[in-house]
């Protein structure tokens, strides 16, 4: 999202450049409390997507927007201030997977279970249009890294090119983990609801 | 604003309404921290840090400010100087 103002005080307006500016110069929390209300939100929501836990996201959540503040200077706006904290976000929460669970996998990819025949192109209805009850079970079962795909690419509707800039890939490459996290989805699906149709 | 076109964003946005807030004022609290504690770096470091450099023998820093390049400045009076 391109926050485009925010209110601050009773009549002024900033957007994120600006108070990310006024922030660095004159250090004043209000700025950064005006930050925080406008993303906490979305922060939390995808902490606890990945973390599939609200104590956890919390945590997470706390931690995210203390990076953000000892990392502030360093925002060059190459990007949006918006996909730098989702980057920071998705990073945050993959590597507190990977150190708790003691796991390298992070993609289907990473787990061998993706035969190199099985490349069939699947419908985003599978994720669009699945029940919501039934699309948050199976997002819980899913890879930390292909959730994070699903959510950059149909929650937060990144360009292919920002997703592989977060996540460290080609655009190619990106475009494969999204064919794979859609046919991880489908399969576990199927998995637990048989041959019910997703729509 | 998003735009509810799929039950993923539907998803989420339940979750971001999940929100707890007494986050906010944590972070708030940590901000407030660091915000002081580098006002404090800033005013005070190299202020010691010339102290330091001048209790082992080094150079001071050049004299800024106003007068600093007037080598006879030391003769006047400040309200002359100013």
């Amino acid at each position: 999202m391109t926050a485009k103002a925010a209110t601050l005080g009773r009549k002024v307006e900033y957007t994120d450049s600006e108070l990310i500016a006024l922030y660095l110069k004159d250090q004043n929390p209000l700025y950064f409390s005006t930050l925080y209300r406008r993303y906490a939100g979305k922060v939390f929501g995808k902490c606890i997507s990945m973390l599939n836990d609200e104590g956890l996201a919390r945590d997470a959540t706390q931690d995210v927007f203390i990076k953000v503040t000892l990392n502030l200077a360093k925002f060059t706006e190459q990007s949006s201030f918006s996909t730098w904290l989702y980057s920071i976000t998705y990073n945050y929460c993959i590597d507190l997977i990977r150190k708790k669970k003691k796991m390298p996998m992070v993609f289907t990819e990473d787990m061998g279970a993706v035969h190199k025949g099985a490349d069939v192109e699947i419908a985003d209805s599978v994720i669009l249009e699945m029940e919501t009850n039934r699309l948050e079970k199976v997002m819980e079962l899913l890879p930390p890294g292909d959730k994070a795909i699903l959510l950059m690419k149909y929650a937060d509707d990144l360009p292919i090119r920002e997703m592989g800039d977060i996540l460290g890939k080609t655009e190619s490459a990106v475009k494969m983990q999204i064919m794979r996290a859609k046919q991880k989805t489908q399969a576990i699906y199927e998995n637990m609801y048989g041959k019910d149709p997703i729509v | 604003m998003m735009i509810m076109d799929n039950n993923l964003k539907r998803l989420q946005a339940q979750r971001e309404a999940m929100l707890p807030p007494d986050i906010e004022p944590r972070v708030t609290h940590q901000v407030h921290t660091f915000s002081f504690f580098s006002k404090v770096v800033e005013l005070f470091v190299p202020n010691a840090l010339d102290t330091a450099t001048r209790m082992v023998g080094g150079e001071a820093m050049p004299p800024s400010g106003p007068g600093a390049t007037d080598p006879d400045g030391w003769r006047r009076s400040p309200r002359q100087l100013y």
